[in-house]
């Protein structure tokens, strides 16, 4: 047995030897010409498309997409072309779905199934379809660009279809898959959406529960410095004005870090502007988050679900920072949310009341399978074109 | 937060591992940024695991804490960070150590008590062992083509006996489908198998 005086010699010895082995490593054979760029290799997990795709550019995205047990499919970065001849913008940086939280009505089980790190499912012909590229090693993502229908109906020039480009995968959550997808369409939304599917749970087949599919987007329009985050409200006034309805504009909880809560007669939305982004009309480039709302989900079990009884959270991107169940300790500083680098947390719910489609019991097993049900919501540009996009 | 290093051993071997394989220029370049390399998780959980004074080895039941995961976390290029996730048995709790790799540096340590966590593979297969063991389930396993899985599931009523526990829903699979019963819950903490027919 070797004494811990000599093991750490030997720890040392290893040591110096991979320190001069890296160095050897690195040396170049000669040094590169100052007249030659060397070109950088695209990333593997980068995305880069043009729309229309039959047909001469007129906007891009770039999306860097990653994957990982637990959060599944995420983003690292989005990136929008507004004109063939325009940089790149950056749009977000990090997103994720932070958390699917799954409590059932008895008030047992709560299940918090991305906390409990499942993995992806692999991904096969039939789910990625005659136009879908399969992408990871193993192959657990699906990359296809999408008719999205109509675009717009023009009174003078006619309509014209839209499309986008979409990279899902599914995470395999026991008895649950949940569809993790992002859209990047021509006209600069994103769309954020996750579908919950699979087997219903064993013993509670028939026993209702919320999907909460919690959101965790880093926006950053023009690069993540100069964000601020306002809420946008739709007033109805009462009283002798009351036909004089009229849109809010105002800083997110005050400008400092908090929540906010959806309300359904105030069209709530969010928007994430840089003041120092403008277009031909001066006015500050921004993308807003419009809800796509079945509800607002609010859930008091014992422990961790404070953060479910608000539907947007906003904080400064901080390090560490992408736990969900964490958010009431993360804007307990309530620091300041305007010009700086934001995340903003969205809560979509849906609730699944189960049905006969869902399957049917066969003695004592369950058999079928529960349709997709999506949840979500978009990132629409506002003021980041200097005119209608895609028109003639 | 004092200095990691606080023995000349472990800064040695930490020395040897992060000249193995954790800088980022030794990195596979075929290998996607997001993908931790076996010596990255190596080098976080040792770094987690010393801050936590922890002896793998030397643990009763009752102290036991368990290597969870480490999630990368996104960051600057200049850095490469990770969260490294524990359980403690003792007062159900999740140990958080974030991490930045090229500096071998902790940067903060937090600790929340029942809090959602991932079951170790580990944890997962004693459970498997556990329920297989059981008297009371073998007539099921015996109808044959049945496919046992584990997952993590968490009483959070102060009042449940399995509050504050380890547990691990197992759920039984026959030909594809799960059977409604029986219900298995394996208590961890314990290592007793609960059972509803």
């Amino acid at each position: 047995m070797l004494s811990r005086w000599k093991m750490g010699l030997l720890a040392g010895a290893l040591a110096v030897l991979g320190l001069w082995a890296s160095a050897r490593a690195q040396q170049p054979d000669k040094e590169p010409s100052p007249f030659q760029v060397p070109p950088q290799p695209k990333p593997v997990n980068e995305v880069i498309q043009e729309f229309p795709s039959n047909d001469e550019m007129r906007t891009a995205w770039k999306v860097h997409w990653a994957t990982s047990t637990g959060f599944g499919l995420t983003l690292q970065g989005a990136w929008f072309k507004r004109a063939p001849k325009e940089p790149w913008m950056q749009v977000v940086g990090d997103c994720r779905l932070s958390e699917m939280f799954v409590p059932y009505h008895s008030g047992s089980p709560r299940f918090w199934d991305i906390s409990y790190n499942f993995s992806l499912c692999k991904v096969n012909k039939n789910e990625a379809g005659p136009h879908g590229k399969v992408l990871g090693n193993p192959p657990n993502v699906v990359c296809e660009v999408r008719d999205r229908g109509l675009a717009f109906v023009d009174t003078g020039k006619g309509g014209r279809r839209g499309q986008k480009l979409v990279l899902f995968a599914t995470l395999d959550a026991a008895n649950y898959r949940y569809v993790i997808e992002y859209g990047f369409q021509d006209d600069g939304v994103i769309t954020f959406r996750v579908g919950s599917t699979g087997r219903n749970y064993g013993s509670r087949e028939w026993e209702g529960h919320m999907h909460n599919g919690l959101w965790r987007v880093d926006v950053n329009v023009d690069g993540p410095a100069n964000n601020s985050v306002l809420v946008m409200e739709h007033m109805e006034p009462v009283g002798a004005e009351q036909a004089n309805a009229k849109t809010i504009h105002r800083p997110f909880n005050d400008g400092r870090e908090g929540f906010e809560d959806w309300d359904p007669l105030k069209f709530t939305m969010l928007s994430i502007q840089n003041d120092k982004k403008r277009n031909i009309r001066n006015q500050p480039a921004a993308w807003d988050v419009m809800p796509l709302r079945h509800g607002n989900a609010r859930h008091y079990g014992p422990d961790n679900e404070e953060c479910t009884q608000h539907d947007f959270w906003v904080t400064q991107n901080r390090k560490g920072e992408i736990y969900y169940v964490k958010l009431p300790k993360y804007v307990a500083k309530a620091e300041p949310i305007m010009n700086t680098d934001v995340v903003v947390w969205v809560s979509t719910a849906g609730h699944h009341e189960p049905r006969s489609e869902d399957g049917e019991m066969k003695g004592t097993s369950f058999n079928g399978v529960t349709q997709l049900m999506w949840c979500g919501f978009d990132l629409r540009p506002r003021n980041v074109f200097d005119r209608s996009p895609l028109y003639p | 937060m004092e200095p990691f290093v606080r023995k000349p051993m472990l800064a040695l071997a930490l020395a040897a591992l992060l000249t193995s394989g954790c800088n980022s220029a030794d990195r596979d370049d075929k290998q996607p940024n997001f993908v931790l390399s076996a010596n990255e998780v190596r080098l976080a959980k040792t770094l987690a695991e010393h801050e936590l004074g922890i002896e793998p080895h030397a643990q009763s039941r009752a102290d036991r804490v368990v290597f969870v995961k480490v999630d990368l976390l996104p960051a600057a290029e200049t850095e490469r960070l990770v969260m490294v996730h524990h359980y403690r048995y003792q007062g159900d709790e999740t140990i958080f150590t974030m991490v930045n790799l090229k500096a071998a540096e902790i940067l903060s340590q937090e600790i929340e008590a029942h809090y959602p966590t991932a079951l170790a593979p580990g944890e997962m297969e004693r459970a498997l062992t556990l329920a297989r063991a059981d008297g009371r389930i073998q007539p099921v396993l015996q109808i044959g083509n049945i496919v046992m899985e584990a997952r993590p599931i968490q009483f959070s009523k102060a009042g449940d006996p399995l509050f504050g526990h380890r547990v691990a829903h197992v759920l039984l699979q026959r030909d594809g489908d799960y059977l409604a019963t029986p219900v298995i819950y394996v208590d961890l903490t314990s290592e007793t198998v609960n059972l509803k027919n």
